[in-house]
């Protein structure tokens, strides 16, 4: 039978990826506002 | 990219799926921070804010929030298609995963009219005009996570993520369960006839060769046999 089964280290990439998002977002808004 | 024959099992998602989910969350990640953080900024000189346009500003922008803001949005949008996208192709939970970032989103911005509702930057006690679409944004925010619960548990029960547990439920209960919360379910497909449909399909269509489909069909029922 033809499984596609997710890679089980996406439950820590996919989180991280999100982390790292923030911490971006973060610096994006510092950068725009001038602080 | 070698390949072994025409049905090579198992087979993971593509990487174009998980790079989508990747990038997927990192950019609705970014999108909502930047959104928490102008939200902020207005709500600190009051909540409103125009500049631009025939008539004088009242209240001028805090400084970034007119590039932030639409910046917020367009990452957040893009992040959430990415994450549907590729959700949807590496299958599983992680198909609902674009949901999580509608959650994060108006649970974030929820939080900044609450907090801002509670305790007015200007001073006076809660402001009710804030509270309350605080409120109404956490409902949104909660409500598709409570839906997400019996969709979770099913998919987990029938996914990847099974960890040590010896329960497998039939393949009607997670149908009723994915059912009950509402999900779209493709019909069922995987049985040995329409595999094989879709194979004489194929070969009738000129996309395998007579060597190919030979090998396929046998690798199929031997997949069955084993399946039994």
């Amino acid at each position: 039978m033809v499984e596609r089964r997710p890679p089980r280290w996406l439950v820590i990439a996919v989180p991280a990826a999100a982390l790292a998002g923030i911490w971006l977002g973060a610096q994006i808004y510092r950068l725009l506002a001038g602080g | 990219m070698s390949r072994t024959g025409p049905v090579d099992a198992p087979r993971g998602p593509s990487g174009r799926a998980l790079a989508a989910l990747l990038v997927g969350a990192f950019l609705a990640a970014a999108g909502t921070t930047l959104l928490f953080f102008v939200m902020r900024a207005v709500m600190d000189i009051g909540g409103s804010c125009a500049e631009g346009g025939p008539y004088v500003p009242v209240q001028p922008c805090p400084e970034g929030a007119a590039l932030a803001m639409p910046l917020g949005m367009v990452g957040w949008m893009g992040g959430v298609a990415l994450l549907f996208i590729g959700g949807a192709s590496v299958g599983g939970a992680w198909a609902v995963s674009g949901i999580l970032a509608w959650s994060a989103l108006f649970g974030s911005l929820g939080w900044n009219f609450i907090e801002y509702g509670l305790a007015p930057p200007g001073g006076g006690g809660t402001e009710w005009g804030w509270l309350i679409p605080g409120i109404v944004f956490e409902a949104m925010a909660i409500v598709p996570l409570i839906a997400l619960v019996p969709l979770r548990r099913a998919l987990s029960r029938g996914g990847a993520t099974t960890t040590g547990t010896t329960a497998t439920p039939d393949a009607d209960t997670v149908a009723n369960t994915l059912q009950a919360a509402g999900a779209w379910l493709p019909p069922p497909d995987d049985d040995l006839v329409s595999r094989l449909e879709r194979l004489t399909a194929l070969h009738a269509a000129g996309s395998l060769t007579d060597a190919e489909f030979a090998s396929a069909k046998e690798t199929l029922i031997d997949d069955a046999r084993e399946d039994r």
